[in-house]
């Protein structure tokens, strides 16, 4: 705590991420979806680069066309090039699932932590609404919500956001409430140290990793129901390369061009696998008792 | 006239048994919930943007006229107070009235519950191919741990968390009605159109489940019981029928109670790839036509389902284990 307090790392805190980082680069398969991440990532940030075509440009000559040279996985129904749409989706699917995820935790883990250290009526006014929008099924209110609010993605953000913050505040209250009866909890409050500063210093680092496990493991989830959302025509709108979106538009094309559908799918299903290869490692990493994978 | 009710519940409730103590209570904490489920439910409507009626007239194909829309929202009751429309609301449900569909002109609680077994059918087709798929993987991957059968159903697992359910329904209607023609593409009839969309459905959440039976059942396996079975002489299918899969299936119980989550959710998709006429799809449809009625009317009802699920789950689990039974109805 001294050595935090002069701004120094903390040598406990270093010695256990860099045997967490250790373990994690010992896992082969966490290494692998990290290893797809990096590659999707990569893609995304340059797609000008790597994109052969416009992912927009309508060529109605070329519609349906087969994998060739200059368009590698083929056209799709309005003759564009279905490799530039994937690079391109990228660019959507990702930063909108990070996005999402990031508004949720914003709204989850401050309310979790209140409800959880200040127990009394704050909890229990938190953990009543809590109860309440768990009761509804998760993909049915965010499939309302955003069918209320009218197609595009900022309101499948909403949507999701609104129904998923629940999940962290509950889960976040949860560890809140074993920590704060810990021993350097009660000495740091007998020591004066402020309430902000408790749960600043004390309660929020013991707070990020579980919720890091978390997060990585519902990003995949997350691109799930984002393009769960865009097929259903709530998400992204045509033109916008979104993956789920590209699924739903090759539909009627089923029976002639099969691949309309088949990339897409396989784009949003390597990217969860990815998340969830990764946050399966990470939590074995970060949890050395959690040997035994579920 | 409040501590005399209080008075009289108690009374009441003295003279019953733990079990039905703990069942009377159980139902009482769902009042509020389901109050509040209403209450969420009722301020959907107030998310759409613009005037709802207007939305309606231009979802119905007709100009919204000033006067069109003024008979529109006099006709929904939105130009009383916010509550006072809850009220109304409210007390049409407490009828089982939830409304008229704008689209199809009948009432919202009838179009539902018509829709119902469909939806039922299919969800309960899905977990029965959870179960089938769940519980020998879930075994076999717990006996032969680290063995060949235990990588293969991690990888499911995994592949089963990743795999979108609407990609899943696409390229399993590719290969088995398109390509093979042995099943039908779509809509509902005999058992034959049912196969695909509950593969869809259960083979996600069979793959889940199989890693978690199996957790349950090495848990089990290290006890003292399955020893002493053991050491009795007990037949290896005996010790593992028994006595390890009616323990390891505790957890599977609550899980059912997430899963009807799921599938529920699942099956607004699952609906809308194979045209099955169920709730799901009916909801799609209403959200497209801004036929709001039917979208408040189906996420109450979806919710009430769900917590009915659910109290039936919680049930179920006190009377299969006795341990949660004392532990929840407290010291006596």
């Amino acid at each position: 705590m001294t050595a935090a307090k002069l701004g120094q790392p903390d040598p406990v805190a270093q010695g256990l991420l860099l045997s967490a980082a250790k373990r994690l680069a010992r896992d082969k398969l966490a290494l692998l979806g990290m290893g797809i991440i990096l590659t999707v990532a990569a893609l995304a940030f340059l797609a000008p680069y790597i994109a052969p075509n416009d992912p927009l440009k309508v060529d109605l000559a070329r519609r349906l066309a087969p994998a060739d040279a200059s368009f590698p996985l083929g056209t799709d129904h309005l003759g564009r090039c279905i490799f530039s749409r994937l690079v391109y989706g990228a660019r959507v699917s990702l930063p909108v699932a990070g996005l999402t995820l990031a508004v949720i935790m914003l709204i989850g883990i401050p309310i979790g932590v209140i409800s959880g250290y200040c127990g009394g009526k704050a909890d229990a006014i938190i953990m009543r609404v809590v109860d309440i929008l768990l009761a509804f099924p998760g993909l049915v209110l965010a499939l309302v919500i955003a069918g209320m609010l009218g197609p595009g993605l900022i309101n499948v953000l909403i949507a999701l956001a609104a129904v998923w913050w629940v999940e962290y505040a509950r889960f976040v209250r949860g560890i809140v409430l074993a920590v704060k009866e810990k021993e350097f909890v009660l000495a740091a409050r007998a020591s004066g140290t402020s309430d902000l500063g408790i749960v600043t210093r004390h309660i929020l680092p013991d707070v990020l990793s579980p919720v890091t496990v978390l997060a990585t493991l519902d990003m995949g989830k997350m691109i799930l129901a984002i393009s769960g959302l865009s097929f259903l025509g709530l998400g992204a709108q045509p033109p916008t390369p979104e993956w789920g979106t590209m699924l739903n538009d090759g539909r009627p094309y089923m029976q002639v061009a099969p691949h309309l559908m088949l990339y897409p799918g396989l784009a949003i299903m390597g990217v969860a696998l990815a998340f969830n290869l990764l946050g399966d490692g990470l939590r074995d990493a970060l949890d050395p008792r959690c040997t035994a994978r579920v | 006239m409040l501590p005399f009710v209080a008075f009289i519940i108690c009374f009441f409730v003295q003279g019953l048994s733990v079990m039905k103590r703990y069942l009377l209570r159980r139902i009482l904490c769902l009042v509020p919930v389901v109050l509040g489920v209403s209450v969420i439910t009722f301020g959907l409507v107030r998310l759409a943007p613009g005037d709802p009626a207007e939305m309606m007239l231009r979802a119905g194909g007709m100009e919204p006229t000033r006067e069109a829309v003024e008979a529109l929202r006099e006709e929904m009751g939105l130009d009383d107070p916010v509550h006072v429309q809850y009220g109304r609301w409210l007390r049409g449900v407490l009828h089982l009235d939830l409304g008229t569909s704008f689209r199809t002109g009948s009432p919202v609680a009838a179009e539902l519950l018509s829709r119902l077994p469909a939806t039922l059918e299919l969800t309960a087709a899905a977990l029965v191919i959870t179960v089938l798929l769940a519980v020998p993987a879930g075994i076999l991957s717990a006996l032969y741990r680290h063995a060949l059968v235990d990588h293969l159903s991690r990888f499911c697992a995994l592949l089963g968390a990743s795999l979108p359910g609407f990609w899943l329904g696409l390229m399993l209607i590719y290969l088995f009605s398109v390509k093979l023609g042995f099943l039908p593409v779509m809509g509902r009839g005999g058992p034959e159109h049912l196969v695909l969309p509950a593969a869809t459905l259960g083979l996600g959440m069979a793959a889940s489940y199989a890693r978690i039976l199996r957790a349950g059942m090495l848990e089990t396996l290290g006890q003292d019981y399955i020893k002493v079975a053991r050491a009795k002489g007990l037949k290896e299918k005996w010790v593992i029928g028994r006595h390890a899969l009616k323990n390891a299936a505790l957890p599977m119980i609550t899980l059912f109670g997430m899963g009807i989550g799921y599938l529920l959710g699942g099956t607004v998709i699952v609906e809308t790839v194979f045209a099955w006429p169920g709730v799901g799809k009916f909801a799609v449809d209403a959200i497209f036509n801004r036929d709001y009625a039917v979208i408040q009317g189906y996420a109450f009802f979806m919710a009430l389902v769900f917590v009915l699920a659910n109290l039936l789950v919680d049930i179920s689990y006190v009377i299969l284990d006795p341990r949660v039974r004392l532990e929840r109805a407290g010291p006596r």
